[in-house]
């Protein structure tokens, strides 16, 4: 069989690092990865095999390589992976039984030098001796600028027990950065890079990946009777009785990476996003109009999506197609079509929600719980969210090592439009003996905006948002800024330059960056360029630094204006006023007809952060005028002075919110009235809970 | 004697104990205040002038919770200790009442009266107290029976890929807590009574014969709790029904939702009355006779000489008419 399928596989390999003699590519393939995997469901192990074609598109000469070897994170508790996140991450936990490594047993330039006995292992972050997630190996001969390298790699990877996205629970497989990868070189102008290296960095506890396009095709063996799903196009399936197993092979071209995933009890659905039905020619019309743009360039393409669904969650398959379906449309018109033909869906089983939440290209995994009710969106969320990610870093592809708020948080940004404008807000989950009573008890349902806000409130200055992903304070932190508080953020410039020009904005973004790695200047620059103005204030703040926005109403008085005691000089003559004058005087006025006593309002705003921001202040009088004034926060504080025949009744920084980063919304406002009835209605209420709980404890005694 | 009669007439007591209704509602109002007004100082005082106040009343916005975080952090010291206060003095007043409206009770609906309600507090103080020590160790004992299920479907299914037997041993788990919980109280309850009625000195004592006791007439017992369970949750979900709908932001409809609460309360407060006059009712009908009728003891009359009606004995004080109204 080898003799016949050598031919094929050299044509497959001249197919990869040779665009030229194929339709057009979608990104020009850097790494691409022809492999082979066979899976001993016994042992846990993919006995593996994969051969890169590594261009060097870059002016620089490349005399040595860098590899991942994402799997050995996993190995023991030394590895920087462990030790950072002490065997837990994302409320998973690590078994600490079963382990996870991959050695590389072979690693030859294809016809040339065999490379393996001069692999070694590196530690360019933390100089932790003991974490095998970096391979370095010098090239005999170096790999010229515009050349092409090929490289033979044989390998061996133990699926840990499931735990940070990958692994095995029972018959369930999740095969996620389970293969060499070679690092992203990185010539001098590209993002950061003052001078041509690799950017390669060890696996980190609050890291994610960072990988080259390249063209894909995998040919995976697994026992006959496990369903597979993967990354890509399915070209072949080949059944060999004789050793009772079943070769997939998939493709897909023009991504960064690739999964896969295989149990026999999946419940394997499948159903076709139809663009013609589900988008109608007023939604079509209306991207075109928002985003100047052609009808073509508008309309999206069919999708077929597979989910792999767990028996026990059948009922749900519905809520899965809608909320994918959501997400191909909502980001589609938003961000531009998504541009390949499949989507599958993975939904772990109990006990393998490690592997849940998170992408890979065309492949996403998701996750739910067992009867899941409908008002609680937490499926929906997620499915949205990881699609998403198709967006913001599979067609985008940031470097999640060191800018994870450019995929993160565009993604929270975006996932809470596409979930509020399709699903609503969410229910919170609150059960009694099984039945969902959070409705029963008036628990307010809470929208996307909501919780990012909430969430960001935390912890709104421990870090900048943008810093590399293990260099922020905790966990925490990192998850607070890569998420909720660029979510914030992203709102916060929406609401300054218009819900229409952030529109054009990200999609600007979105399509002159696809298939590419930008950083976060570029971001910037769309930003200032598309919008029109400067916003490098605001990034310095809050992305490159970690400044706190907070606004206060710190005074507010409006005092009569009377006549005045005291010697003035009048036409010439020098008058005394005696207070008593002015007592009768301002009496008499008083009671004159129409008269109107005339208020001088001082009103007096603090910025209590650091954070300076031009703000408006709105002051309200009594007799219903208006008046606006600008602030442009650099001072402390600042004072604004009215005489009117009014007095102050209300007062408001940023009337219309658009300062949601702002910490604190509940000083930004004065009003003369003591909110009587709100004291009277929580009064009552917090009373009243209080009672039951005392009669509750009373009951028990 | 049936559950269905002992409920009835539990609640019928309850009916006519109107003070002591009243005072019981009345002293854990005040203790709820210990919590409840600073805990309302603590939310408002960052709302005081501002307009958030508006938006809040119309309808709540989790978003303000945020505001609160950096305020409630430092205020979260003062209030536990409130809370701590609080939970102290009703597990007191718990005894006390107990004790007291137990007496009362036992006596057979006379005129409420604040010696009779001090002295059966007195009397049975310590040892309902140290009953309701020995009480927390069944309930301890009752919670860990609980999580019997979820624990042995962990050790059976919590390796395995599929979810649902956890979940419907979680279900089942708390259905068990309740239950188990409700048990105990009851079994307290006829502790209490064996304690009050029963003239019983020892708690222990009094609290294993009520295990026996409950356990001998599970089916009466125990069904007036769950009439009562079923009574009180009825209420609870007709009452959240009504406050959501209420919507209060008018003057008006907050002054009528807070009366609403309040017969809420004033219902869980006459529950418990109920309660243990159910028991009482259950006790007397099962228990060996124990009011035997008070025989005095029997003294040699001193015989001295002299005219017999200087030895004459005092006037009896007459008796309340059949009728004349009980008003405690």
């Amino acid at each position: 069989m080898k003799k016949t399928r050598r031919p094929a596989r050299t044509c497959a390999l001249l197919a990869l690092f040779l665009p030229a003699m194929l339709p057009a590519q979608m990104a020009k393939p850097i790494a691409s990865y022809d492999l082979q995997a066979a899976l001993d469901v016994k042992a846990h192990i993919i006995h593996g095999s994969e051969t890169l074609v590594w261009l060097n598109d870059s002016p620089d000469t490349v005399t040595s390589l860098r590899f991942h070897l994402y799997m050995n994170a996993f190995k023991n508790e030394k590895s920087t992976f462990m030790r950072e996140s002490g065997g837990r991450l994302r409320g998973d936990y690590s078994s600490k039984k079963d382990w996870g490594w991959i050695d590389v047993k072979s690693l030859r330039v294809n016809g040339g030098a065999d490379l393996t006995n001069s692999i070694r292992f590196i530690q360019p972050d933390d100089a932790n001796r003991d974490d095998q997630t970096v391979i370095e190996v010098s090239l005999p001969a170096a790999v010229k600028p515009g050349a092409a390298l090929t490289l033979k790699i044989g390998f061996d990877t133990k699926l840990p027990e499931v735990f940070a996205r990958t692994g095995y629970h029972g018959t369930f497989y999740l095969a996620g950065q389970w293969f060499p990868k070679i690092g992203v070189w990185e010539t001098a102008g590209f993002r950061y890079s003052q001078k041509g290296a690799w950017n390669c960095h060890q696996f980190h506890a609050n890291s994610e990946f960072f990988a080259n396009f390249g063209n894909y095709r995998a040919e995976i063996t697994l026992p006959s009777g496990y369903k597979i799903g993967a990354t890509g196009e399915l070209v072949s399936k080949r059944d060999d009785a004789a050793s009772k197993t079943t070769t997939w092979t998939f493709q897909q071209d023009s991504v960064i990476d690739f999964a896969w995933t295989a149990q026999p009890t999946y419940l394997k659905l499948e159903r076709t996003f139809v663009a013609a039905q589900e988008t109608t020619r007023a939604e079509i019309a209306k991207a075109v109009k928002l985003f100047g743009i052609s009808s073509e360039d508008a309309r999206l393409s069919d999708v077929k999506i597979t989910l792999m669904l767990q028996p026990e969650h059948s009922e749900q398959a519905e809520r899965y197609f809608r909320a994918a379906i959501a997400g191909i449309k909502g980001f589609g018109l938003r961000y531009g079509r998504y541009p390949y033909k499949t989507l599958t869906l993975v939904d772990p089983p109990y006990g393998g929600m490690g592997a849940a939440g998170m992408e890979y290209p065309t492949f996403i995994t998701c996750g739910t719980s067992w009867r899941l009710p409908k008002d609680v969106l937490e499926l929906e969320e997620v499915t949205v969210h990881e699609f998403g990610h198709q967006f913001w870093m599979q067609l985008v592809a940031t470097n999640e090592f060191e800018e994870s708020w450019m995929d993160e948080g565009f993604n929270t940004y975006s996932t809470t439009k596409i979930v509020e404008e399709n699903f609503g807000a969410t229910a919170i989950p609150l059960r009694l003996f099984g039945v969902e009573v959070a409705s029963l008890f008036g628990v307010p349902k809470l929208s996307g905006d909501a919780q990012n806000r909430f969430e960001y409130q935390m912890l709104p200055v421990s870090d900048p948002i943008l810093r590399n992903a293990w260099d922020y304070a905790d966990m925490m932190s990192y998850g607070i800024n890569s998420y909720p508080k660029t979510g914030v953020f992203l709102l916060t410039l929406e609401k300054l330059m218009g819900e229409d020009t952030m529109a054009r904005v990200m999609r600007t973004y979105q399509q002159r960056f696809r298939f590419h790695h930008p950083d976060s200047n570029d971001f910037l620059k769309v930003v200032n360029e598309v919008s029109g103005r400067d916003f490098t204030s605001l990034f310095d703040q809050f992305v490159f630094h970690a400044r706190k926005l907070d606004y206060k109403v710190d005074d507010v008085e409006s005092h009569p204006i009377g006549t005045s005691a005291g010697v003035f000089d009048l036409g010439g003559k020098r008058r005394t006023v005696t207070v008593e004058e002015v007592e009768k005087s301002d009496e008499k006025a008083s009671k004159a007809k129409g008269h109107k006593d005339l208020y001088e309002t001082t009103v007096r705003v603090r910025r209590e952060g650091d954070a300076v921001l031009p703000v408006e202040v709105w002051i309200h009088f009594d007799d219903g005028s208006l008046e606006k004034r600008q602030w442009d926060g650099v001072d402390r504080w600042a004072r604004f002075k009215f005489q009117k025949t009014a007095k102050a009744d209300w007062v408001e920084l940023d009337l219309y919110k658009r300062h949601v980063l702002d910490v604190n919304w509940t000083n930004d406002s004065w009003q003369s009235q003591y909110p009587a009835k709100l004291a009277v209605k929580w009064g009552g209420q917090l009373a009243f809970w209080m009672q039951n709980l005392v009669l509750l404890l009373s009951a028990l005694v | 004697m049936t559950a269905s009669l002992a409920f009835r007439r539990g609640w019928s007591a309850a009916s006519r104990s109107k003070l002591a209704l009243l005072l019981m509602w009345f002293t854990y109002a005040l203790i709820a205040k210990i919590v409840a007004v600073p805990a309302i100082v603590v939310l408002l005082d960052p709302l005081a002038h501002s307009r958030m106040s508006g938006r809040l009343l119309a309808q709540f916005d989790v978003g303000w919770l945020g505001d609160l975080f950096d305020s409630a952090s430092t205020a979260a010291g003062a209030l536990s200790g409130a809370a701590a206060l609080a939970a102290v003095l009703t597990w007191l007043v718990a005894v006390l009442f107990a004790c007291g409206i137990l007496t009362m009770l036992d006596e057979h609906w006379e005129r409420f009266s604040f010696t009779l309600f001090c002295s059966g507090a007195g009397e049975h103080f310590w040892r309902i107290l140290r009953l309701s020590l020995f009480g927390l160790v069944c309930y301890g004992l009752a919670w860990g029976l609980g999580r019997l299920p979820s624990i042995l479907a962990k050790k059976i299914y919590g390796e395995g890929m599929v979810a649902w037997p956890l979940g419907v041993a979680g279900i089942a788990g708390s259905v068990l807590t309740v239950l188990l919980l409700g048990w105990v109280a009851t079994v307290l309850d006829y502790a209490k009574v064996r304690l009050v009625s029963g003239r019983t000195r020892g708690a222990f004592k009094a609290l294993l014969r009520s295990f026996v006791f409950v356990f001998r007439h599970f089916s009466i017992t125990m069904g007036v709790w769950l009439m009562n369970a079923l009574l009180f949750a009825l209420l609870g979900v007709v009452y959240l029904l009504v406050s959501n709908v209420m919507q209060p932001s008018a003057t008006v409809t907050i002054l009528l939702l807070l009366v609403v609460q309040q017969v809420f309360i004033l219902f869980r407060t006459a529950q418990r009355i109920a309660a243990w006059a159910s028991a009482l009712e259950i006790y007397d009908a099962f228990w060996p006779p124990h009011h035997l009728p008070f025989e005095p003891e029997l003294v040699p009359a001193l015989v001295v000489d002299g005219p017999q009606e200087l030895t004459a004995g005092a006037e009896a004080t007459p008796e309340p008419q059949d009728g004349e109204g009980s008003d405690f």
